[in-house]
């Protein structure tokens, strides 16, 4: 009958599947295919922009991004692959426990001399005054490490010595850890994230939670989606919005930057190079409500902050013109030309008697603006291109918009003005710029790290013991009544040193009878 | 010259004399070799050890921050792997290859730029030698069950118990893998002793030069295919080159998961804040691994017993040559200051 499955067939084909999930084929099989598209990866570049593959693999770019070749070790085959391997790693296991749990119940002695005869290893000689007797070969046997059980019956005597048995053996350690590796690696991708930020001396930066700094992603990746596309995602965004107005614990905790430094070694006294030693990040917790200082800490390249599960490193530095030491404006108004002095510290100024005021909203030493985005940024930290946001409020009332004045291109203050601020013709005159030293730092928070570094002690003590312990046994019959010893073992690796061991205990020097 | 580069000299000398002995000996002489080999080995060790005293005390961080310092470092524990195999397998017949390979790790080391520069922040740790040593111990006891495996694989008795042992011989493919390592090996060897000997002005570089290692490779691998039959002669039985490999791999791989992997994890989880990142190095180092746990799968697997097991040792340690040198050279990625 066809499509009807009898049980038997059923349990011949769970069977299989148990055997071939289980088998080291598979696994060998699964691991080439592993070490295959990790050799890809290396020379692939990785994540990087279409017309990086389109220059460098020209006749494979369809192929790459069919095969996701180009983010190979997060794409879904790869995860497929591991997922694979782990499926093999724990059936595999589960099956040996279940052959251990066996093995415990068989029974330790051998009562037939002819089975310890045909034992690999075996030794057979009768009892005499000369050679060693029972009692010599078991202290042999002890001194090498062996536990010895004994069992009397009749006129012999069993014997059953055993050295490197564990319940857990070193490869199921290794299958083990490779699992809790796999499951922190998880966790850390799920459950933590990773961010950069920052800052100079005296800035406060806010460590977000888990959930703020994943809706707030979403959100900033449809905005960014919405100016490329024209809008269409209104209902998903104000979703979002919501829940991000939702959120009560919005940030883990905030920290102050102090300062900032980067430390030299001595200059090289043959041609005066100087080296950089390390970046220097003093920052201070803050509690809180209160915003107290709870903790210092100086933040250098390996030697991140570790602070309520989370882990703020030293990634990088640049240097930034930002500091205005003085922004001289040269501004008409109803036929009237005013000079107005800013700096970081002067920050407003007015004219035609207090009827205008101008306020310094924001300065940006290399004024981009991203046409796709509508983004506005700054390309580097060198003034190539300063613009300084203002605020201008005409008799009292604010401007809808800032207005954007740029050093290099004076003709655009005019036209950018708004309507409310039509006849306000506003140039640079002066512009002194000091840098200032900015810190990159990165915020790491990953729940799975521990059970990773968990993962590393077992495969240690696992690998150690799979490649270096060895499981040896050895039966002996002690026979008073025909008076002889017959002794066999095997091991399950190592067979040379096994072999030269069970010569050495089992020579016939010394003294002794049974 | 200073007495890291005197005693870095006389380890040089030291490396390439005891392997001409022990070829010399073996080959030409056909005899064991005696103790003049291996003490000339451990004079070289010593000097070397000195070399790297003396460099760290001059230097002020422990020596392995660059290409010419890990290789130095590598090179010495190869060196130092090869004693110890000699005193417990009391076997000398793979002297002539093993010292070879740690000859080969110093003469290229000598060619490259010896400067002592102040560390770059990140190298700044104790990890640096935690990471560096440990895993060059375990890459040493890798070359040794290369060379193990490679002449494993032309005996005739290599194989699974299940063949006869004996009886049958090495094919036209296992020979030309063996032949083709040797002679790759022999030719990388002249090419950096040639490229020093032009650094250091004893002979000018000219047009030949890229022709010696070509000469090298046809030469060595011609007269390995004519010798092979005495080799396989004086080299101890296939069981035995399959323990020493094994046993190689026994100490070898926990040791390198240990440096490579781990203290490498821990140590990118304290600088880059990531302990893993997919960087070609590390991604090398896990290929590295894999392979070597497929080696482990195929001892225990009937059919893939024997030969092909000992091609997965060499091809592991191929691996192990490609993360150091063909990373550095041709991958870009967080590890490149191993480049200089």
């Amino acid at each position: 009958m066809s499509g009807i499955k009898t049980g038997k067939e059923n349990l011949s084909a769970s069977t299989a599947f148990i055997n071939m999930f289980s088998s080291t084929t598979t696994a060998i099989f699964l691991i080439t295919l592993l070490t295959i598209a990790c050799t890809l990866g290396t020379f692939i570049p990785q994540c990087q922009d279409y017309p990086v593959y389109k220059k460098n693999f020209p006749s494979y770019i369809n192929l790459i991004y069919f095969f996701s070749l180009n983010d190979l070790y997060h794409c879904g085959w790869f995860y497929f692959l591991i997922s694979l391997l782990s499926l093999n790693i724990s059936v595999c296991s589960i099956r040996r426990l279940f052959s251990r749990f066996k093995q415990l119940k068989i029974k330790k002695y051998m009562k037939n001399g002819e089975d310890v005869k045909k034992l690999k290893y075996n030794f057979e000689a009768p009892v005499s005054n000369e050679g060693p007797g029972i009692c010599e070969f078991i202290k042999r046997l002890k001194k090498a490490g062996y536990k010895i059980q004994s069992e009397e019956n009749n006129h012999k005597t069993f014997f059953f010595a055993e050295a490197g048995r564990y319940f857990f053996s070193g490869e199921q350690l290794v299958h083990l850890s490779f699992l809790i590796i796999i499951a922190g690696a998880m966790l850390g991708n799920i459950y933590g994230y990773k961010t950069n930020v920052h800052g100079c001396s005296g800035d406060i930066i806010s460590v977000p939670s888990k959930k703020y700094h994943d809706v707030k992603n979403r959100i900033d990746s449809l905005v960014e989606y919405s100016k490329i596309n024209g809008g269409g995602v209104h209902s998903e965004l104000a979703s979002l919005v919501k829940e991000f107005d939702s959120i009560k614990d919005k940030e883990m905790f905030k920290f102050r930057i102090d300062d900032f430094k980067t430390l030299y070694f001595e200059a090289d006294k043959k041609n005066g190079e100087t080296h950089v030693k390390n970046w220097n990040t003093d920052v201070s917790v803050l509690g809180f409500d209160s915003g107290e200082t709870i903790l210092r800490y100086a933040i250098s390249v390996n030697n991140p902050l570790a602070y309520n599960g989370v882990t703020i490193y030293q990634t990088s530095y640049y240097k930034s013109y930002d500091k205005i030491k003085s922004l001289e404006l040269d501004v008409s108004y109803n036929g009237e030309n005013s000079r107005i002095l800013f700096s970081d510290e002067t920050r407003e100024a007015e004219i035609s008697g207090g009827k205008v005021k101008f306020r310094l909203a924001g300065f940006l030493p290399d004024f981009r603006l991203d046409a796709k985005t509508r983004e506005i940024y700054s390309a580097s930290g060198n003034p190539n291109n300063p613009a300084a946001k203002f605020l201008i409020c005409v008799n009292g009332v604010e401007c809808t918009r800032p207005v954007w004045l740029f050093k290099n291109m004076p003709e655009l203050g005019e036209k950018m003005m708004p309507a409310t601020a039509a006849g306000i013709k506003a140039i640079f005159s002066k512009l002194e710029l000091d840098f200032r030293d900015y810190s990159e730092l990165q915020i790491n928070y990953d729940p799975g790290i521990n059970l990773i570094w968990t993962g590393f002690i077992l495969i240690s003590a696992g690998l150690y013991m799979s490649l270096n312990v060895t499981h040896k046994r050895i039966w002996i019959i002690c026979d008073k009544f025909e008076n002889k010893i017959a002794a066999g073992g095997i091991s399950n690796k190592n067979e040379i040193s096994f072999s030269n061991e069970f010569d050495a205990i089992f020579k016939q020097t010394g003294g002794g009878g049974v | 010259m200073k007495i890291d580069e005197i005693t870095f000299l006389i380890a040089f000398l030291a490396y390439f004399s005891a392997a001409f002995s022990y070829f010399y000996v073996i080959f030409w002489s056909g005899r064991i070799p005696g103790k003049f080999p291996t003490a000339l080995l451990i004079c070289g060790i010593l000097s070397h050890f000195i070399a790297i005293l003396s460099r760290a005390a001059i230097a002020g961080y422990v020596p392995m921050s660059n290409m010419f310092e890990s290789l130095s470092v590598y090179s010495w524990l190869i060196a130092i792997s090869y004693v110890f195999l000699e005193c417990k397998y009391k076997i000398k017949t793979l002297g002539p290859f093993i010292i070879s390979i740690s000859f080969t790790m110093i003469a290229i080391a000598s060619v490259l730029p010896q400067d002592i520069k102040p560390l770059v922040p990140a190298l700044q740790s104790r990890w640096l030698a935690l990471h560096v040593l440990v895993t060059f111990a375990g890459e040493a006891a890798f070359a040794i069950s290369y060379a193990a495996s490679l002449f494993y694989i032309i005996k005739p008795d290599a194989g699974p118990k299940s063949e006869n042992i004996g009886q049958k011989a090495a094919g036209a493919g296992h020979v030309f893998f063996v032949v083709l390592n040797i002679g790759l090996f022999a030719s990388v060897i002249s090419y950096f002793i040639t490229a020093l000997l032009i650094k250091r002005q004893i002979i000018s570089g000219s047009e030949w030069f890229m022709y010696v290692p070509i000469l090298t490779f046809f030469i060595f691998s011609t007269a390995f295919y004519f010798i092979k039959n005495m080799v396989i002669s004086v080299l101890p039985p296939a069981a035995i080159l399959e323990d020493i490999a094994y046993r190689s791999i026994a100490f070898g791989l926990p040791v390198f998961t240990l440096g490579a992997l781990i203290f490498g994890a821990i140590w990118a989880h304290r600088t880059w804040g990531s302990y893993w990142s997919w960087d070609p190095k590390e991604t090398w180092a896990l290929i590295t691994w894999f392979i070597y746990a497929a080696y482990l799968h195929a001892r225990h697997n009937s059919s893939l017993r024997g030969r092909a097991a000992a091609y997965l040792t060499a091809i592991g340690f191929i691996s192990t040559l490609f993360t150091y040198f063909g990373v550095n050279y041709l991958l870009s990625g967080l590890h490149s200051y191993g480049r200089f």
